[in-house]
């Protein structure tokens, strides 16, 4: 019930026949974009389903084909490789903005696994239409290497969608229909190794990550003696404890648009003339030359943010304090600067423990990176 | 008095024959009487999967003796070492008699009434109180089919819960499943006759030797006959008949899949099947062109470690004869990818059209004496007489049949598999689990977290047995029970046999058959049918048989036409046995129809490598309609690797002498003596390596836990370490030699058979021992005979040998 009989006349051994017809720029461009929502589809889905593994690890039945499945979606984006190099990528936010979406909160029992697979279905049906859509393109585009991939992508990820329905037709009655005592489902449903990152909840890893956080910058700060904790900083923190996954903390974002904040706030107390206006914290007045530099200030900030792909919404906190007037010189400007390079380069740390998952198979190979050994001790035993 | 010692003598005498047709195997009478017998009672044995027909001698109500059946179709009056002294285990003085109840934590005498009586209290108490599922069933593979059907309707039409299973579920789940996914239905499409005409074996994971030793002799009695047939064995282990093996294949652990993908592989290269056989019996075959693609024969020997010379040996033996019978064991089942795996051999078969006919077919063997019977009566992960609880209509047929309302039937989701009852009772949904006659302490994967489970304070655990297992002492109610020889009913064996085990002596002081105790309990928990009559309309087995044979009347494993006076009369007969076939049938599909069919199929299918189901809307899509199954897999790599810290490979798996966790063979002098305890199987150069030595004690660590055994130093795999699972601490408490503390809580996706074969481990030597090396006898006399009746002829020199890797 697989068979996906081979094409007429082409033998399945053959190598791809990667399409030979010159593409023109607009058309590439087109294809770039859903390459690249496709290949940050199926990463997250990957991760998704190493992190549903891990969560319930003592249920062999997920555990076990979860990983296999991630490994698929693994092979899958190298399938893109050919691809890439002919269409280019351009990277999306979409599937990131999904997955911030997505697998959160406190998920333990049966209940939980059920609202995992709930969400792993969301994720394996963003990744199975790009799939569709870049196979009817090649189609079109005549392009015999994508249309193969994409067949081949299309069978992987069918085969996920069938998986985790099948998984929910198992736990959905025993999920809804038995009352478990609370606390031997939760023993039952805590993963074997209890040190294991992805084990953590939300509620509690989002006020230790955070915490951490400004723990750390305001001890570097105390430490050099420099004032490099600033208020802008604060929701720079919880974003990066409490939405690892969101688009909107990647250290491009962080570090480019609390920047693209400064400059916008300069520039708008520069074209409000405000800049001999009374600090409002300071003076507790209120002129309008500040209320205009705000608005120039904000406006910029998000077309910045959004010119060069580096929405952060805390940026306006920085912005903020620069048209307000709390922030004026250039040592001013330097310490906020030196305070989100601290935080930006933490924040990628926390979010690279909290979001990174490695398959088993990653995880056992010869040589591993730093972080990878970081993670492996993370998760042995 | 004995026929021969077949202690050192496993496979006895040879009677070699040139095989000129099924059933041509001449007959030799095996017995062991410690007394003259006052009287014989016909029965069969029940100590592995091959079935074979033997009579009890009885004295003064004592069990004295047996002797093989010379007019069974299965052994020709030959019996095993098992079969020849397990007997003995029925009169031994720890046998339970009497109820045992937990009380201050010490299980305490009682009586049938009281224990009853705190059993129904609570099946009612948690079926009013957390509904059906509450309530769990685990059973065995060597209760009879009278007690395994009237446990279906305890549990599916009286309770109503779908968590039942049986031990089954470690030992041959795979065997159903992967028939089930290629040709629609469970059941073994060939006959052991079928060895007695063959031109070539393939045995795949099986240690036919060991497991079932009257099997093999009719194997040997071939190989040592005029025109032998060709024997290909994969097995890491340097087993007997690895050793008479034409080619031996010893695949790394976890590449059975990428084995047979690659000799498919080369059987399509090398145009060695049959068109027409694949064009009108089968579909599916470009699937598999598509998954053996990227195996050509160098890359399968880079995968699995086998020089290509012995995969192109092996190949072209499967590829070129004219006829084949395979089987598939434990090395197939309890390995990764079980069912995709098994499935490949069936493919072998269907793409050489070599299936239904004398001299060719499939085993998917069974491990336990009755494990075909739990499958055909829905206790084992299937629904009653392989019909499938996906298809309305057939939930509705046996509704019918039980006159019970169809919803009362809990088939909303698959039967619940074995593991995951386990987990369900330690997340406290389950909080009954009713254990009958084995033992998971010992059996199952991972025990220590096993014997947490059974432990709960909130959850009943009620365990039947003979004895004070492993379990039962860890068990809440302890209910004594009858066994062989002191009960009647039926079994079948893995070619579809069905045997009738008379009562021949009376069981033990208060101990009662399952069977009565199932019925005590529906009579006391009042199970009614839609009429309000009472659910269950027997009081013995032979009324038990009756209703049977009405349920599988017109299903593939049909009973209708048999009789308890017909089976004391023919001693044995397979089924399908109805008006069509009165004297049963020896070969299914000798048509090439197969029961895919959507009205006949007992599952709509697998993702064989994902366990994904489908539905039946997409089977009725491409409803086969008769044709088998050609299904391919890719091949998924180990998830636990061996590394630094564990870095050899556990494969664990039985001894000749002992069954399951020795229950009954350790109490049997002759048969413990012969294997008296654990031993770890370790390659000459890894042992070295260690510094260990023959008959060292040595601790072998995993991630899960720890076990010990005397080593024995062997050809096995290098890299490979074995150990038999029998040993737990029944008779010496606090014993840590189970090698299932060591096993991965894995198990297939698609059968859900845990992973026993594939573990990674470190060993270390904890005691020298006295230098002697723990001798396993059936080797000893394999190796000790180099001439004579187990001679191995220069013709038959085996392609290859270690030097050549």
């Amino acid at each position: 019930m697989t068979v996906r009989p081979t094409p007429p006349g082409r033998d399945p051994a053959d190598p791809p026949l990667w399409a030979s017809k010159p593409v023109p720029p607009t058309v590439k461009d087109q294809v770039a974009g859903f390459v690249g929502t496709l290949k940050g589809s199926l990463e997250v889905l990957s991760d998704a389903l190493i992190l549903v593994a891990e969560r319930h690890e003592k249920n062999y039945e997920i555990n076990g084909t979860a990983t296999v499945l991630a490994g698929w979606m693994r092979q899958d984006i190298e399938r893109l490789a050919p691809a890439i190099e002919r269409y280019g990528i351009a990277e999306g936010d979409q599937p990131r903005k999904l997955r911030a979406a997505v697998l959160g909160g406190v998920r333990g029992g049966l209940a939980g696994l059920l609202a995992d697979l709930t969400d792993l279905s969301v994720l394996a049906e963003q990744v199975d239409m790009s799939w569709t859509i870049l196979f009817q393109g090649a189609k079109e585009l005549e392009d015999d290497g994508l249309l193969a991939a994409a067949r081949e992508g299309r069978n992987h990820t069918e085969r996920v969608v069938r998986w985790v329905r099948t998984q929910i037709d198992h736990t959905a009655p025993e999920a809804l229909a038995v009352g478990a005592d609370a606390d031997s489902s939760a023993v039952a449903s805590m993963p074997k190794g209890l040190d294991r990152v992805s084990a953590i909840p939300d509620p509690i890893w989002g006020p230790l990550a955070s915490a951490f956080l400004i723990l750390v910058t305001g001890v570097v700060a105390l430490l050099a003696g420099r004032p490099w904790l600033l208020p802008s900083l604060g929701p720079s923190a919880v974003l990066a404890g409490e939405m690892p996954a969101h688009p909107v903390t990647r250290t491009w974002n962080m570090t480019v648009g609390h920047v693209g904040g400064l400059i916008a706030g300069f520039v708008g107390v520069l074209l409000a003339g405000a800049m001999n206006d009374p600090i409002v914290l300071v003076d507790h007045v209120l002129t309008p030359g500040r209320v205009l530099a705000s608005v120039i200030a904000i406006a910029l900030t998000v077309l910045a943010g959004a010119v060069l792909r580096a929405s952060h919404p805390p940026a306006a906190a920085t912005t903020l304090l620069v048209s307000l007037g709390s922030l004026r010189t250039a040592t001013d400007a330097a310490n906020l600067l030196i305070g989100v390079l601290v935080l930006a380069i933490l924040a990628a740390l926390v979010r690279e423990v909290r979001m990174h998952r490695v398959t088993p198979a990653e995880r056992m190979a010869p040589r591993d990176s730093l972080v990878r050994r970081f993670l492996r001790r993370e998760s042995a035993g | 008095m004995e026929s021969r010692d077949s202690i050192t003598d496993v496979w006895g005498p040879r009677t070699p024959h040139p095989g000129s047709e099924p059933g041509a195997w001449p007959a030799r009478q095996d017995l062991r009487v410690l007394e003259e017998p006052a009287e014989w009672v016909q029965s069969v044995c029940l100590l592995c999967s091959t079935g074979c027909g033997l009579d009890v001698g009885v004295r003064d109500g004592r069990i004295v003796g047996v002797r093989g059946r010379v007019d069974d179709r299965v052994n020709h009056g030959r019996l095993g070492p098992k079969g020849l002294h397990g007997w003995e285990a029925n009169s031994t003085a720890d046998r339970l008699t009497v109820p045992l109840i937990r009380r201050g934590g010490q299980l305490v005498e009682s009586t049938w009434d009281e224990a009853m009586a705190l059993i129904v209290d609570r099946s009612k108490e948690l079926k009013e109180k957390y509904g059906r599922g509450s309530i769990g069933f685990y059973n065995s593979g060597q209760l009879f089919l009278e007690e395994y059907y009237t446990l279906a309707l305890v549990s599916e039409a009286g309770i109503g819960t779908s968590h039942v299973d049986g031990n089954t579920r470690l030992c041959t789940a795979t065997a159903a499943v992967s028939l089930i996914e290629s040709f629609g239905t469970d059941g073994q499409p060939g006959s052991y006759t079928d060895f007695d005409v063959t031109d070539a074996i393939f045995l795949v994971g099986h240690n036919m030797a060991s497991t079932q030793t009257v099997l093999w002799a009719r194997v040997l009695d071939r190989l040592e006959g005029p025109n032998p047939p060709k024997l290909v064995v994969v097995d890491p282990r340097a087993t007997v008949p690895a050793r008479r093996a034409d080619v031996h294949l010893a695949p790394k652990p976890g590449t059975n899949l990428p084995l047979m993908n690659g000799l498919l592989h080369q059987l399509l290269e090398k145009g060695w099947i049959d068109s027409g056989y694949i064009q009108a019996h089968t579909t599916g075959v470009a699937d598999l062109t598509r998954t053996t693609d990227p195996w050509p024969l160098e890359r399968t020997s880079s995968v699995t470690g086998i020089p290509v010379a012995r995969l192109e040996a092996a190949a072209e033996i499967l590829g070129t004869s004219p006829t084949l019978v395979s089987t598939c064991l434990q090395g197939v089942y309890q390995s990764l990818q079980a069912t995709a795996s098994a499935v490949q051999v069936n493919n072998l078969h269907l793409l050489r059209g070599l299936i239904g006919k004398p001299g060719s077919t499939v085993f998917q063997m069974n491990g336990q004496p009755t494990a075909q019977n739990t499958r055909e009566c829905g206790v084992n992960g299937e629904f009653i007489a392989f019909r499938n609880w996906n298809n309305p209509d057939h939930v509705a047929d046996t509704a019918k049949v039980w006159n019970v309302e169809p919803s009362t039937l809990p088939t909303w989701t698959p039967p619940t598999d074995a593991m995951s009852i386990f987990r369900y009772a330690e997340a406290g949904a389950i909080r009954m689990l009713w254990i009958m006659g084995t033992n998971p302490s010992v059996s199952l994967p991972e025990v220590e977290r096993i014997n947490r489970i059974l432990e709960r304070d909130e959850l009943l655990t009620v365990v039947s047995d003979a004895w004070l297992t492993e379990t039962a002492r860890r068990a809440d109610v302890v209910l004594p029970a009858a066994i062989w020889g002191e009960k009647t009913g039926c079994t079948t064996n893995a070619d579809r046999t069905v045997h009738l085990s008379q009562k021949a002596i009376a069981p033990p002081g208060q101990a009662r058959s399952d069977l009565d105790i199932l019925l005590d309990y529906a009579e006391r928990m009042g199970f009614k049918d839609k009429d309000g009559q009472p659910l269950i309309k027997w009081t013995d087995a032979e009324g038990a048989f009756e209703g049977w044979k009405a349920c599988s009347k017109g299903r593939p494993c049909d009973y209708s036409g048999m009789s308890y006076a017909k089976l004391r009369e023919r001693g044995a007969i397979q089924w399908p046995c109805n008006d069509e076939h009165p004297d049963g049938k020896e070969r299914q599909y000798e048509d090439g129809v197969f029961n895919t069919a959507k009205e006949t199929c007992e599952t709509y299918g697998h993702d064989i490598v994902t366990g994904a189901a489908f539905e039946a809307n997409e089977y009725a899509a491409m409803d086969p309609k008769g044709k088998a199954f050609i299904k391919g897999a890719e091949w998924v790599p180990p998830p636990e690797q061996p590394d630094d810290s564990y870095p050899l490979f556990l494969s664990t798996g039985r001894v000749t002498y002992h069954f399951h966790s020795r229950t009954k063979t350790g109490r049997v002098a002759a048969l413990q003596a012969a294997a008296p305890e654990a031993i770890v199987e370790l390659h000459t150069d890894d042992a070295r390596a260690l510094g260990v030595a023959d008959g060292d004690l040595v601790t072998v660590r995993s991630r899960r836990g720890e076990a010990q055994g005397k080593a024995r130093l062997t050809g096995i795999e290098p890299g490979v370490v074995f150990m038999p699972f029998h040993y737990g601490d029944w008779d010496e408490p606090g014993r840590k030699s189970a090698a299932n503390r060591l096993t991965i809580s894995g198990w297939d996706p698609v059968s859900k058979q845990p992973f026993f074969k594939y573990a990674a481990v470190r060993v270390e030597r904890a005691a020298s021992g006295d230098g002697r090396r723990p001798e396993d006898p059936e080797q000893v006399q394999a190796d000790d005979r180099p001439s004579g009746s187990h001679r191995r002829g220069p013709e038959r020199e085996p392609v290859g040998t270690r030097s050549d890797r």
